[in-house]
């Protein structure tokens, strides 16, 4: 006997006929064919999927470009505000060797009241800025008061005129 | 190579009761035998064949060449018995050799048969497929290529190993 006989055999012997399978697998496959297959959608139907395909296009798009964008801004902030500013140790050790000059005002004494003046034309700050001082340097307060790790500070401009270097 | 231009298999086609009779019907008994070769389950070969075939007649749209219609539909049969497995492995414990055998023969024959298909079931299911495709379904090797989407070569070294495997004392160029 052939191998491929014993296999035959083997085989038939777990296998009983089946006469009426096509016909019964045929019916399954019609009767679940028609129950699942869905209707087609109606043609009114068509142009409000159209819009939705657009509409999720675009939330798509929208979302993308904010992503980009947060993330430049986000980066942008660590950059330029959260970035610590660096300091020149061997500038600070200079100003802060040198002799700090303070008016004493003794107790009970007026108050010495520095006089206001017009800031020159050729000022940045134009001619309505009112400036502290007699020239040819001028103090400029903006009154803006930051915290820093040196504490409280305000923040105090002084300028001169160009022509007064000369 | 004949195309689906004008061909039963065509999408476009409504498809109905004498599509399936024309196209499907004859491929229920191969595979049914397949399956019953792959699983030694008569019930569960009959509910493979059926998922099989609604499968078939789901897709038969997209196949391309008619020609190639019997291994298509004897590939989606073989996935089917590999599905079933599956569900009886997470399902049940293996009841190892089937406990009723439909015909009654000499013992010695009995046995022999019984340790045949004992064989075959411990066979990973591809080299079974192949073994019951060649020797049982009788098909020539490139259609059991075809059905199993490998090469003539390598269906070949499969049929080698696995009958090496079954019956070690067997020679392999009388079986193949």
């Amino acid at each position: 006997m052939s191998f491929r006989a014993e296999i035959h055999d083997a085989i038939d012997e777990v296998t009983p006929p089946a006469p009426m399978l096509a016909s019964r697998v045929g019916a399954y496959v019609l009767a679940e064919d028609r129950v699942v297959r869905r209707p087609r959608l109606g043609t009114w139907m068509r142009p409000l999927r159209g819009m939705a395909v657009v509409l999720a296009a675009a939330l798509v798009v929208v979302l993308l470009a904010g992503l980009v964008l947060g993330g430049r801004l986000w980066r942008d902030w660590n950059t330029n505000v959260n970035r610590p500013i660096p300091i020149n140790h061997a500038q600070l050790k200079a100003l802060e060797a040198r002799p700090l000059n303070l008016p004493l005002i003794e107790t009970g004494a007026p108050c010495p009241v520095g006089p206001i003046v017009n800031a020159p034309k050729e000022s940045a700050l134009g001619p309505l800025a009112y400036n502290d001082g007699n020239g040819p340097v001028y103090a400029h307060g903006t009154g803006l008061r930051y915290g820093t790790s040196w504490g409280p500070t305000s923040l105090r401009a002084m300028w001169s005129s160009p022509r007064s270097r000369a | 190579m004949q195309r689906v231009a004008d061909s039963p298999l065509s999408s476009a086609q409504p498809r109905s009761g004498q599509t399936f009779t024309d196209l499907l019907a004859p491929l229920v008994e191969p595979g049914y035998r397949l399956a019953c070769a792959m699983l030694h389950d008569a019930p569960a070969a009959e509910d493979a064949v059926q998922e099989a075939s609604l499968i078939a007649w789901r897709k038969l749209g997209r196949l391309q060449d008619q020609s190639r219609l019997r291994a298509w539909f004897l590939g989606i049969v073989a996935n089917e018995c590999r599905n079933a497995r599956r569900r009886r492995w997470a399902t049940a414990v293996s009841h190892g050799l089937p406990d009723t055998l439909s015909v009654i023969s000499g013992e010695e024959r009995v046995l022999q048969g019984t340790d045949l298909r004992h064989a075959l079931r411990q066979l990973p299911h591809d080299d079974r497929l192949v073994v019951v495709l060649y020797f049982y379904l009788d098909m020539p090797l490139p259609e059991v290529a075809a059905v199993v989407g490998g090469s003539v070569g390598a269906v070949r070294r499969r049929l080698y190993r696995a009958v090496r495997r079954m019956r070690p004392d067997i020679v392999i160029e009388e079986a193949i």
